[in-house]
């Protein structure tokens, strides 16, 4: 009812404008939940399809001046329709997760192996991977993280991490299942004596930051993405000078949620002569790369429409992301490299 | 239910541009007003020809069709109230030629009016009627509610805008109204007749649209009172100076409080505040300007601000459009806005009567606040009503609340819809203030639309009260 069925949200949704049909809109979207909990409409195929045509961009929070949580709204929904009506894709990721401890499936090394640093006892930084740097994009960014931390002369010990359950709870799977995969990550950083924690992965960043302190009391941890970390640590004189053309995409949980727009940039900027432009929609504007909210999973060849606008924005400069996510998508499609990746490749030495 | 052997020629006819699936049609059930009821089937047309095929197999099943925008109309003009079709225009959204020098553009209905302006922004023209929801709001639902906004005062509504129209008519053949030149004395005024007709005559598949250079600079007063008469006294002060300046905006407390909570705009918290912008040489404004000021101050003005920085102007000007959906910030979980009165016009001497006169009316209905805003230098008002929609008391409050301030509006000689239209909400009013001409409108609806199926049911031809299909959780247990 706090949604005045104003439509607002409905122009600025990045699956709408690929779509093209009110039902796949943020208020559409509302509408269905709506429709679910009075009982006018029943759980089925289409209400389902709607709820998940989503990527959790955040774009209809940001537009809705009636202050509705839209994403929340259909995250909850989700939870009522993921029992009967996921598809196998959807179970199978998330089985994974909870029963072989990795989002992709059973690991043969750890997770930490490829960055050469095995968890220390005790250290009062971590870093945390994430699955999707473990997994998919050849490490690159999780190696690049760690050898900058480790020319910074950074004090930091991997962990034997878990998923932070993010996919679950985009998929719609039962809050028990999140709160184990969280159990197990809060147990590990406490045993090992950490006070602040790094990630990569803005979606990691958000679970801990956002999700874990409703389940759980994790004041005592403190939460950052490696962007704001660095800046400040490196300087222009550090770095050779120029780039191939690059522009940079804001990944949604980092922009929208928590305000991280002017970091990334500083790093980058930092590169003297970087040849740099920004794409037409940036910072709070930024368009989703379409990965988001497990709509790989549900809906890939819409996932790649919305790609493609992206691209299609980005030219023919490389893209540049602080998300593993965004940049294992647009890599599918053109040239993209993670900002890790970048700074690592232009430090000199 | 629509029969299985349309659905069947739909498919036919649009392959996967058609849907009946219960969340689609549900969803299509609703626009921006209190009312909801869903749709057999929602379409997507690409064309004018895909739209009269649809068109002519409404016609032969006998089922309604109702064209659709974005679904942002306030009063339930988009809702499909006897379901049937309910016609997207969400695929049809070129802008087909652009021709300044002809002072004109020609464009398919769905084409938002924000992305209309960025492009003729290019050229240095714009289209000036300016709704608060012009960037939701398509050229053909603009068209469809002759819509307008702040601007209105100086450049007039969306029906001094529309120069010739592209139809399909209610039985499917193609016509074509109005012309592509400046002046048109050329029989009736058809596509003046369209204007306003809330998809009930005809579907609309191309505008050409007159445009207006851009003016060279602006500036925008905000004026502060601490008595809402005031207010209203100083915009009928301004007009009748004499002194047209591009909008003259109205937000009594309730307005100011809910954008403040929403944007966190710089706005003062008082009583009323009245924004005025200035358009012209910066010679004209600074005499503009001091005459605004002075007026302002003999009206007792608390609080004057003066910008001409655009990114100030833009916050403002946001700010302002975005006062309607903000309401529901306005008590957040307790109260919420919904869509009744939201719109009348009067004769703009009639203004500060009318907005004393509104809130002594809300004193004796202890279940709604009211907001009251406004392009209240054209003397149209717009009215927001805060209830908790769970109870059938707060409605059956608010109703009754609802007649007496358009009883009020017909009294000063006002129109209970300047802008937002007739639909469903405010037909019984419209019954009331165009009683001898109620028949013949009927008329021309039976004479265009014999079969009753473009968008039937409403506006002329509603005949209930308003609290009928609401789209919220309340059951009324009768009187
Ligand atoms: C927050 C908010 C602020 C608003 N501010 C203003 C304002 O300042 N001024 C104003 O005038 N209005 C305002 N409105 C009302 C509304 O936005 C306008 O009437 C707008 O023009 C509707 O456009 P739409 O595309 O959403 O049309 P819809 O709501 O989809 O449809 C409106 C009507 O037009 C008909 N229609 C749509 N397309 C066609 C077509 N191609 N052919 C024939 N009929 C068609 C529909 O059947 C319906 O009857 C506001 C609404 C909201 C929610
Ligand atoms: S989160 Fe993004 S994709 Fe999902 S409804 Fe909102 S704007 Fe659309
Ligand atoms: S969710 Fe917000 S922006 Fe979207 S229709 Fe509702 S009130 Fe408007």
């Amino acid at each position: 009812m706090q949604c005045t069925s104003c439509s607002f949200c409905t122009v600025t949704c990045p699956v709408m404008n690929v779509l093209l049909t009110d039902a796949s809109s943020p208020r559409g979207r509302v509408q269905i939940a709506y429709g679910l909990y009075t009982g006018e409409l029943e759980v089925d195929e289409s209400a389902t399809q709607r709820l998940y045509e989503c990527t959790t961009c955040g774009m209809c929070d940001h537009t809705c001046p009636s202050g509705v949580h839209i994403v929340d709204v259909i995250k909850a929904a989700r939870k009522v329709v993921y029992p009967e009506h996921a598809v196998e894709k959807q179970r199978t990721f998330a089985d994974n997760i909870t029963e072989k401890e990795h989002t992709y499936g059973e690991l043969k090394e750890p997770i930490w192996a490829f960055t050469g640093h095995a968890p220390k006892e005790r250290s009062e930084i971590a870093y945390f991977m994430g699955c999707k740097i473990t997994a998919e994009t050849g490490h690159k960014q999780g190696i690049a993280a760690v050898n900058i931390l480790d020319r910074l002369g950074v004090d930091f010990t991997t962990l034997n991490e878990v998923c932070c359950g993010a996919p679950l709870m985009y998929i719609g799977v039962s809050e028990d299942r999140i709160r184990k995969q969280m159990e197990k990550n809060i147990n590990e950083i406490r045993k090992r004596g950490v006070k602040k924690v790094l990630f990569s992965c803005p979606s990691c960043y958000y679970m801990f930051e956002k999700v874990y302190p409703k389940y759980t009391d994790v004041s005592d941890i403190e939460f950052q993405h490696i962007v704001e970390f660095l800046d400040g640590k490196l300087s222009p004189d550090e770095f050779e000078a120029g780039t191939e053309p690059i522009t940079y995409h804001d990944p949604c949980h980092l922009g929208r949620t928590f305000n991280i727009y002017e970091e990334p940039r500083n790093l980058i900027k930092l590169i003297p002569d970087a040849d740099y432009a920004e794409m037409e929609h940036n910072r709070e504007n930024s368009l989703c790369c379409g990965a988001g909210g497990s709509l790989a999973l549900y809906e890939p060849s819409l996932t790649k429409k919305m790609a493609d606008r992206r691209v299609a924005e980005a030219g023919e400069r490389t893209v540049v992301s602080a998300c593993p996510n965004c940049v294992g998508n647009f890599s599918k499609h053109t040239n993209a490299m993670s900002i890790e990746e970048l700074l690592w490749t232009k430090l000199k030495g | 239910m629509i029969p299985s052997e349309m659905l069947e020629e739909l498919k036919a006819l649009l392959g996967d541009r058609v849907s009946s699936a219960p969340a689609d049609t549900y969803v299509f059930g609703f626009d921006a007003s209190i009312h909801h009821h869903k749709a057999d089937a929602v379409v997507f047309p690409e064309s004018t020809e895909e739209v009269a095929e649809i068109v002519k197999l409404c016609n032969k099943y006998r089922v309604p069709v109702t064209p659709r925008g974005s679904g942002s109309a306030l009063a339930g003009q988009a809702v499909p109230i006897k379901a049937g079709i309910s016609m997207s225009f969400k695929r049809m959204n070129r802008i087909k030629e652009v021709r300044v020098e002809d002072l004109q553009v020609i464009v398919e209905p769905g084409v938002i009016n924000d992305d209309l302006n960025r492009e003729l922004a290019k050229y240095g023209f714009f289209y000036p009627p300016s709704p608060g929801s012009g960037k939701v709001a398509t050229i053909g639902g603009m068209v469809a509610m002759n819509a307008s906004g702040m601007r209105a005062l100086k450049y007039g509504a969306t029906r001094d805008y529309v120069m010739a129209l592209e139809v399909v008519m209610p039985t499917g053949e193609i016509a074509h109204f109005g012309t592509h030149t400046i002046k048109d004395a050329s029989s009736y005024q058809m596509a003046k007749l369209m204007v306003g007709s809330e998809g009930t005559l005809g579907i609309i598949t191309e505008i050409t649209l007159r445009i207006s250079p851009l003016p060279k600079d602006t500036s925008i007063v905000l004026a502060a009172f601490e008595d809402a008469r005031m207010a209203g006294q100083t915009i009928s002060d301004i007009i009748a100076y004499p002194m047209i300046p591009a909008s003259v905006e109205f937000m009594d407390r309730v307005c100011l409080q809910s954008v403040i909570n929403s944007r966190g705009v710089d706005f003062p918290l008082v009583d009323a505040v009245v924004m005025i912008e200035l358009e012209g040489t910066e010679e004209e404004m600074a005499e503009d300007l001091k005459k605004v000021e002075e007026i302002a101050r003999k009206n007792g003005a608390v609080d004057i601000r003066v910008s001409s920085d655009p990114e100030k102007m833009k916050e403002w000007l946001e700010a302002r459009k975005a006062v309607l959906p903000s309401m529901s910030q306005y008590a957040r979980g307790k109260m919420f806005m919904v869509s009744l009165a939201d719109d009348m016009s009067l004769p703009i001497s009639k203004i500060p009567d009318a907005v004393y006169g509104f809130h002594e009316i809300e004193k004796r209905h202890p279940h709604v606040v009211l907001g009251v805003y406004g392009h209240a230098g054209d003397g149209n008002l717009h009215t927001i009503f805060l209830i908790d929609p769970r109870k059938e008391e707060a409605w059956k409050d608010a109703e009754k609340m609802v007649e007496e301030m358009y009883e009020l509006v017909i009294d000063f000689g006002g129109t209970v819809s300047g802008e937002h239209g007739i639909g469903i909400t405010k037909a019984p009013f419209m019954r009331i203030e165009k009683k001898d001409s109620m028949e013949l409108m009927k008329r021309i609806k039976r004479a265009l639309d014999p079969n009753d199926i473009m968008n039937p049911g409403k506006n002329v031809e509603w005949d209930d009260g308003i609290l009928v299909d609401l789209r919220y959780p309340v059951e009324f247990g009768g009187d």
